[in-house]
């Protein structure tokens, strides 16, 4: 699987990062391969290209704030994940979205 | 940027989070960090009633975002008594870092920082080693050198 995604937390402090990296680590225990942007207090940190977001099978928003850049993903399947959850079960959340999108298709 | 042994308090004995959010803004006042304490403490819960900072095996990490923050950084609290905080497990918390920034300029220096100490507190190893050490100096050094690489 070839995932992208965005991270982004109420002050863009801790759990952003926590977030990317969790799902990062996920991917690549699963083998998949998994990138995810964090839009912070930095700024996009890691930032998901044009071309990465096109090869991408899904794209996972690791938040229920406003992600900047979205006009990327047009034509994606797009899934938007609490972000706790994605911290606290991240292999679970990458599992259940590949899932619903291969339903979808 | 280093994280100082004086910014480590042990042995930290408050009866529940509103009460430890309290002394925590004292005495992150007291040494520098912010200006004013209560305006501090509210920024801590407030943060609190958006979404509870417990994460896993007893560790939190509260943050205050505001105008008041001097100096961003963190504290590490190591508490006597758990407390009942909201977290992924359910396990109450003995270990706390309370981060603290202004809304701006905090600097990306302090900004990633902060984010290695939370990504590091994914790491069960990085947990695990902290709580065996006892004393501040060797905290301090180990948290350096962990959120430094």
């Amino acid at each position: 699987m070839n995932v992208v995604g965005v991270s982004a937390c109420p002050a863009g402090l801790a759990h952003t990062p926590m977030a990317a990296k969790a799902l990062e680590k996920a991917g690549k225990e699963l083998d998949w391969n998994v990138r995810i942007e964090q839009q912070g207090m930095m700024g996009p940190v890691n930032p998901i290209t044009q071309a990465e977001a096109d090869a991408a099978d899904f794209v996972l928003i690791a938040s229920d704030q406003k992600i900047t850049s979205m006009e990327r993903f047009e034509g994606k399947p797009i899934i938007r994940v609490d972000i706790n959850t994605c911290i606290k079960a991240p292999k679970a959340v990458l599992k259940k979205c590949a899932a619903a999108v291969k339903k979808e298709n | 940027m280093k994280f100082s042994a004086n910014d480590v308090y042990l042995d930290v004995n408050e009866q529940s989070v509103d009460s430890f959010l309290k002394y925590a803004s004292q005495v992150a006042c007291n040494a520098g960090f912010a200006a004013d304490a209560s305006e501090l403490e509210q920024s801590f819960l407030a943060r609190e009633q958006e979404y509870p900072t417990g994460l896993e095996d007893g560790f939190a990490i509260p943050h205050a975002k505001t105008e008041t923050v001097k100096r961003p950084g963190f504290i590490y609290f190591r508490l006597t008594t758990p407390l009942d905080w909201q977290t992924y497990d359910d396990k109450p918390v003995t270990d706390v870092f309370a981060l603290m920034v202004p809304p701006e300029n905090a600097g990306d220096e302090h900004l990633k920082m902060l984010a290695s100490l939370s990504t590091a507190l994914l790491e069960d190893d990085f947990k695990q080693e902290l709580r065996q050490l006892t004393s501040k100096e060797e905290i301090a050094n180990f948290i350096n050198q962990k959120i430094g690489e």
